[in-house]
């Protein structure tokens, strides 16, 4: 009973945060003007505004801070659900979607478009996000399978050579581009734009979509291979495309974000915590959290300083203590 | 956790470079007594204190000068001692300019002058009388430890500039030049600023001063970047903002309201990319069309006696109606005539 | 009736051949148990009855090939109970189980899939630890959960890798009596690895034993002697006969001249 509360409890989450997030930012917008801008765009441009609402109020909520709130919720489901598909098939608490190399990958891509190649950022983040999941997961592959350690320690690996050479290009960036390569790895919500959602959504939605319908083949397995087996699932290709799916939903996500960190790790132990392990409950849920979470995590970010501070700054100096208090209160989410 | 490590370590490291390479916020001397005594014998010893505040003595004016700081090798250039030059810094043969300095020094178009940055032993080698380097080059201690003399630079503003060159100019014995081409820009400057002065308080255009990459990473009150809309007759809406660089929020440029935009030479963004952003239609500056973008720094950088020109282009957009005379070409071409006595194109 | 069939059969890992040339028949609704010293292929040919393994020879599951049989079919031929479980996450009993419905689920599992799941756990008698985390129940328990989990799969065959292993002495009878009892109830074929021959004389309808790498099957009267256990582990031990309860006493060196039929136990 506890466990059902919890549930619509989360489902409703994004709901809740939703009204601050439209009402909060620099430009100020009561209440009221949302009320009316709202029901403008809802009703197609016929409902009457007050006329005394300015031009660049419309601007401001509908090309500002719309697409913000829109690719906030993206990459927050699409880092949660990634995360959580990530530790099931792994069957290792430590893992997120970031573990494949793919943050570094990215970074490292973003850095060298920043610093160097002529070409879009966003492209070369996505490009060598996922070039980094491809080699860790060639490194990891053995004798037709993929065991979680070797995944973890290829993810490792190849993490660090990438961040070597980001630190590469660091040395050789000049400092006005490096000042944007680390607020590019730490987050970089406010670049949001609705180009950025419409490049980003399509890999996203499509990708989370399919680990929605994966949710039970998770279940299966994280018993691990030969018990999966058993009960009639192949995992080498079940695992396969689950770790395809989360490595595109996640380099999606940071090519228009940038790196946000703690959220992948954190949200399905939260969620896990809250409603119990069963993934059936746990993929969608963790999207509706991670949804909420980052939405709320931005709103405050951009309502509190003038200027613009990562979001990944805040995911983690916010998530990270609550996360350990959870840890401590439920003896380890469950994990052994 | 040591999954969660790399993205941390990264940006740590991200960070700790950033603080390095900007150099800004590191602790900062004002050079004690840097004019010697006027009745000094021409022939004795030259002695000048650098940006750090230590003192640096030579016997006689330096003829073989590694110069680990693009920016320091321009002024060298402008003093006319290329060819004492014998080592360079990486940046000089990586940056946008690099076409320029190559018509300047053909050691540099044919990339025979060596690049140090970073190999100790190779800059020992080559036996420099002075190395020129930024202040918070982490080398200058082992430079030092080696019995190098070492000059550091460290340009927080256009006055810093002047120091820089008058120093220069001691340091190679062209003390005269210094004080020439130091007189000629803020003759520029203070004809400018005399034409400026017509514009009253009210009046002046509200800007902001944009780095790059990001169309929101703007120039605050701590900046050469804002400091070029002041000189310019304008009003830095970011300077309530005590960041030399920082990423503004969409919402608070709404709110600022920019009049124009001076946008530092960069490859990621052009003046279109406002233009055609939905987000940035009602701002005024894109409604007017008044989104600028500075030439190739080569001919305005914020690091030499050429900002001069990055506030006389910014004072011509600014203000077309007092600056109805002003070919900027031109003004440009004059320029480098004066300050390398050549045209470069 | 015969249910799986082996003809000829040859087992290979990465690093060459495990089992050779094997032929056996396990009949319909009976308990066989396999005994074999530790690494004689015992794991290796359950794996092999699940396709997981290659061969050559011919492997019919119901006169059919194992190979042509997909994952899925397999799987409701037959079902495995692992010897050790580590749970990754703090699944509830009923989880556990459920994942056993597996192979009779399209998309999710529905509300009879629950109620097989419930059934199941009632089967094994787990149903007060239906809501409690798998992770923090008893070892005996676990080992009826996974039971339970394998009936789910509603199949005639289960393949049990040493049930009883990790189990303390009255949880290995526990565990036995009621594999015994559901073989009888539902008439499931069932093939035990075990390492006490006393289990195999107790529980066991037949007893396939690795001699010298030779699967040999009788019944346990026949597989289990003296002679047989010496060919079987290479050791010496003793079968007696308690009004009609057989059992089998190894012969320890420690226990000096007493050796088997010298009266032994009589001190």
């Amino acid at each position: 009973m506890r466990k059902k509360t919890a549930a619509i409890a989360l489902y409703m989450s994004p709901l809740a945060v939703l009204p601050f997030a439209c009402i909060s930012g620099a430009y100020s917008l009561s209440p009221g003007d949302v009320f009316h801008l709202s029901l403008y765009g809802l009703s197609g441009g016929a409902w009457q505004a007050p006329p005394d609402l300015p031009r660049e109020a419309y601007t401001v909520f509908y090309d500002i801070r719309l697409p913000r709130i829109v690719l906030a919720m993206l990459v927050g489901i699409s880092l949660a659900a990634s995360g959580a598909a990530l530790q099931a098939v792994s069957r290792n608490p430590l893992v997120d979607s970031y573990m494949l190399g793919l943050s570094a990958g990215a970074a490292f891509g973003a850095a060298l478009a920043l610093a160097a190649l002529p070409v879009p950022v966003q492209l070369s983040a996505f490009v060598f996000g996922l070039t980094a999941v491809v080699l860790t997961y060639t490194a990891a592959y053995s004798r037709g399978s993929i065991s979680p350690v070797s995944l973890v320690l290829a993810g490792v690996m190849i993490s660090a050579v990438f961040t070597v050479l980001l630190a590469l290009v660091n040395m050789f960036a000049d400092p006005l581009k490096l000042r944007s390569i680390v607020y590019w790895t730490m987050g970089c919500l406010h670049l949001a734009s609705w180009a950025g959602v419409e490049s980003a959504a399509p890999w996203i939605l499509l990708s989370v979509t399919f680990l929605y319908f994966k949710r039970w083949k998770l279940n299966i397995l994280s018993f691990g291979d030969d018990e999966a087996r058993s009960m009639g699932v192949s995992p080498e290709s079940e695992k396969r495309l689950v770790i395809a799916a989360s490595a595109l939903a996640t380099s999606a996500a940071v090519a228009v974000a940038g790196v946000i960190g703690i959220l992948g790790l954190m949200i399905p132990h939260v969620v896990r915590m809250l409603v119990g392990p069963d993934h059936v409950r746990l993929i969608p849920l963790s999207m509706a959290l991670g949804a909420s979470f980052l939405l709320a995590v931005d709103t405050f970010a951009r309502s509190t300083v003038s200027f613009e501070i990562p979001a990944g700054f805040f995911t983690t100096l916010i998530g990270a203590p609550f996360f350990i208090y959870l840890l401590r209160k439920t003896q380890a989410g469950g994990w052994q | 956790m040591g999954v969660k490590k790399a993205p941390v370590f990264l940006l740590v490291a991200a960070m700790i470079a950033a603080f390095l390479l900007t150099g800004c916020g590191g602790p900062k001397k004002e050079p004690a007594n840097t004019v010697p005594p006027k009745n000094e014998p021409v022939k004795s010893e030259i002695k000048v204190t650098d940006f750090r505040g230590k003192e640096v003595v030579l016997k006689e004016p330096a003829r073989r000068i590694a110069c680990l700081l693009d920016s320091g090798l321009t002024g060298l250039h402008m003093l006319g001692v290329r060819d004492e030059v014998v080592a360079l810094d990486k940046w000089t043969y990586e940056n946008d300019g690099l076409q320029y300095t190559s018509q300047i020094d053909p050691r540099i178009a044919a990339k025979e002058l060596p690049a140090v940055t970073g190999n100790m032993e190779k800059l020992i080698s080559l036996k420099p009388d002075i190395v020129i380097v930024w202040a918070q080059d982490q080398g200058i201690k082992q430079m030092e430890e080696n019995g190098l003399k070492v000059y550091g630079v460290q340009i927080n503003k256009f006055d810093d500039i002047y120091k820089e060159m008058e120093d220069l100019g001691r340091i190679t014995g062209k003390e005269a030049r210094a004080r020439e081409l130091i007189d000629y820009t803020k003759g520029e400057l203070d004809k400018l600023s005399g034409q400026l002065a017509k514009v009253s308080q009210d009046r002046r255009e509200k800007a902001l001063f944009v780095w790059g990459p990001s169309k929101l990473d703007l120039a605050g009150k701590t900046s050469t970047g804002g400091d070029i809309l002041v000189w310019a007759g304008a009003v830095n809406l970011a300077g309530q903002i005590d960041k030399e660089h920082f990423v503004a929020g969409m919402e608070q440029v709404i709110n600022w309201n920019p009049q124009s935009i001076i946008m530092w030479n960069n490859k990621k963004i052009k003046p279109e990319d406002y233009y055609k952003d939905p987000q940035w239609l009602t701002v005024k500056a894109v409604k007017d069309k008044k989104v600028y973008m500075l030439p190739n720094f080569f001919f305005c950088d914020l690091w030499t006696l050429k900002f001069q020109y990055s506030i006389k282009s910014t004072a011509k957009w600014l203000y077309p109606e007092i600056f109805t005379g002003m070919d900027l070409e031109k003004e440009k071409r004059d320029m480098i005539v004066k300050l390398y006595g050549k045209e470069i194109k | 009736m015969a249910v799986i069939r082996l003809k000829g059969v040859s087992l290979y890992y990465d690093d060459g051949p495990v089992l050779t040339d094997v032929d056996v028949v396990f009949e319909s609704g009976r308990i066989t148990c396999l005994l074999g010293p530790n690494g004689c292929g015992k794991s290796t040919l359950l794996s092999a009855l699940m396709g997981l393994v290659r061969y050559t020879g011919s492997i019919l599951i119901r006169g059919k090939e194992i190979k042509e049989y997909g994952r899925k079919e397999t799987a409701r031929l037959l079902a495995f109970v692992p010897q050790f479980h580590h749970p990754a996450f703090a699944y509830s009993v009923l989880e556990v189980v459920l994942a056993g419905r597996n192979p009779h689920v399209g998309y999710l599992p529905g509300k009879h899939d629950y109620e097989r799941a419930v059934e199941c756990i009632d089967m094994v008698g787990a149903g007060h630890l239906a809501r409690r985390p798998y992770n923090r129940i008893s070892g005996g328990e676990r080992q009826l959960v996974l039971i339970a989990r394998a009936l789910c799969q509603n199949t005639e065959i289960i393949l049990f890798d040493e049930p009883t292993s990790a189990l303390d002495y009255k949880n290995t009878y526990r565990v036995m009596t009621l594999i015994k009892k559901l073989s009888r109830e539902h008439a499931l074929t069932c093939l035990v690895t075990v390492h006490d021959p006393n289990l195999a004389l107790l529980f066991g309808d037949e007893v396939a034993a690795f001699k010298n790498g030779e699967l040999v099957k009788g019944t346990p009267e026949e597989m289990i002697t003296g002679k047989s256990i010496m060919e079987i582990y290479g050791m010496k031990a003793g079968v007696f006969n308690n009004n009609g309860v057989k059992f089998v006493v190894p012969s320890v060196a420690s226990q000096g001249r007493h050796t088997i039929g010298d009266g032994y136990g009589r001190r």
